[in-house]
């Protein structure tokens, strides 16, 4: 099965907010399972963060698509986010080593670090003025149904 | 996204967040958790027990002003319960390299001494 679902929100933290409804509310629809949800949460995140902080000006619209497939044992989750802009791969971005000791602690760069590290797959393309960031997990059953002897099929 | 605090004494606060440290979220709080963790106690602990989710927003809040508390002289500690992916989220950033993390409110509030 393949469920595809998209919103439009504006550059915002209200359009943040609505985002994180919109995936759960998705996510519950179709079955993503739980921890799997919480990865995608993740990624979005991010990627509204990078956003809003590097190349939107507040309220441009950001469309968002998620593509599911499989089932709640084995499938799949993928989200693109669209917006106009200059063009920016963040996944190109050098990222930035962990600091070591607080006082060399600097803001930045967690973001990047987080979206490779939740994500099974990450990519981005430049199309039609837009932007396009697209970040996937996938799961699978780890604990498949027995047959009766208790050996795995 | 909530905040609350209780000072256990006179030099020592604890700060609880409670919901999701996201965008949203952390910019709610942002102004009250640095002027709690500002003040005059020098030992804060950071209590994330109650926190649902948290996003490198909600992570660089909490360095930052540990490090602000450094810079004057103090200590912050964090507390953290069993929610997988913000114990996946702290260890990926090396949180627990910058900032004590304890599981049980005297052991963070020792690790602020």
């Amino acid at each position: 099965m393949t469920h595809t679902v998209e919103i439009t929100i504006p550059a915002s933290l209200i359009g943040a907010t609505a985002a994180t409804e919109w995936l759960h509310r998705s996510a519950k629809q179709f079955c993503v399972p739980t921890d799997q949800c919480t990865r995608l949460d993740m990624c979005l995140d991010e990627a509204i963060a990078n956003i809003l902080m590097h190349s939107q000006p507040n309220g441009t619209p950001i469309e968002l698509r998620l593509n599911i497939e499989g089932t709640a044992n084995t499938g799949s989750a993928c989200i693109t986010l669209s917006s106009k802009g200059l063009p920016f791969n963040p996944i190109e971005v050098a990222i930035t080593p962990v600091a070591t000791s607080l006082q060399d602690a600097e803001p930045g760069g967690l973001g990047l670090l987080l979206i490779h590290s939740f994500s099974d797959e990450l990519s981005y393309s430049y199309q039609n003025n837009k932007n396009q960031l697209s970040f996937c997990v996938r799961w699978a059953d780890l604990n498949p149904a027995r047959e009766p002897n208790g050996n795995p099929d | 996204m909530s905040i609350t605090h209780t000072d256990l004494d006179h030099n020592l606060r604890h700060i609880k967040l409670g919901g999701r440290l996201d965008i949203p979220g952390t910019d709610a709080i942002s102004v009250q958790f640095t002027a709690l963790a500002a003040t005059s106690p020098m030992r804060v602990v950071v209590d994330l027990r109650e926190v649902s989710f948290i996003s490198s927003i909600g992570i660089r809040a909490i360095i930052m002003n540990a490090k602000a508390l450094q810079q004057r002289g103090g200590k912050m500690a964090l507390l953290l319960g069993n929610e997988p992916a913000i114990v996946k989220a702290l260890e990926i950033t090396g949180v627990g390299a910058l900032i004590p993390i304890c599981k049980k409110l005297e052991d963070a509030a020792n690790a602020t001494s």
